[in-house]
């Protein structure tokens, strides 16, 4: 293990968090966004984690236990990929976007945003991302009582 | 005899021996003066990154994340209380052999 190695994991971990907090923050942006690109409404993304190992495919049951590291070496970003669940429904037949025929004819197609719940992403991301500066500054405390070992 | 075991007059041992005795005449052991000259030399790569780094926080705050900076300080940080204290302790033990009397 080297000397930077917990703060490097914890400075992915600090990554990872932020990345979260802005795809949290696109998504409230466009909690009412009736048109994109791709046609229909927003759709929510959400982050998907995976840990990070540089030497995961070289993995093999010869290689001794010393080498093998085995703390991790922290989490990286698999992908930020859309939500497909189903997407908000609401009666307004003035809306330019509202549906013009069938069955739902009147309806307008709203993201499958839920405020609530990205309130509630927002603050676990804050507190993993606090969690991750604490950790930090701890690693840092006990490399400044390390060096004070025999001091007189 | 052991598996492993080697003989003191085996080709081996005279085989280590001669290239110790070879590397010593060519490369004397490293001077403490230069281990901390190189050690430094790392300290000051980590400052100097951490410089850049803040720098570019300053003039391009959008390009880094702040997180990055203050952990690129904090290292650099430690790796210099690291060295003051190697340097401070080998100058105590300096300082305690020279008042010997």
């Amino acid at each position: 293990m080297g000397t930077f190695d917990a703060m490097n994991i914890s400075a992915s971990g600090l990554t990872a968090q932020r990345l979260r907090m802005d795809v949290i923050a696109n998504n409230i942006a466009n909690v009412n966004t009736t048109r994109t690109s791709e046609g229909g409404p927003f759709r929510r993304s959400k982050v998907i984690l995976r840990p990070r190992t540089e030497r995961w495919n070289f993995k093999s049951h010869f290689l001794p236990e010393a080498l093998k590291h085995q703390a991790g070496e922290g989490v990286r970003v698999l992908k930020v990929m859309k939500d497909a669940s189903p997407n908000r429904l609401k009666f307004d037949p003035a809306h330019p976007d509202a549906i013009q025929f069938g069955p739902k004819k009147g309806h307008v197609e709203l993201p499958n945003v839920n405020i609530v719940v990205e309130m509630v992403d927002m603050i676990s991301a804050t507190r993993a991302y606090e969690a991750n500066v604490t950790l930090m500054n701890s690693t840092k405390q006990m490399f400044s009582r390390a060096l004070n070992i025999g001091v007189r | 005899m052991e598996i492993g075991a080697v003989a003191p007059n085996s080709l081996h041992a005279q085989f280590e021996k001669a290239n110790f005795v070879g590397q010593k005449k060519e490369n004397p052991v490293e001077s403490f003066g230069s281990l901390l000259k190189g050690a430094l030399g790392k300290v000051n790569d980590l400052q100097i990154n951490s410089d850049k780094m803040m720098q570019t926080m300053i003039t391009n705050p959008g390009k880094v994340n702040i997180h990055d900076v203050t952990t690129l300080m904090s290292q650099a940080e430690m790796a210099l209380a690291f060295s003051k204290t190697v340097t401070d302790r080998v100058v105590n033990a300096y300082r305690e052999i020279t008042s010997l009397r």
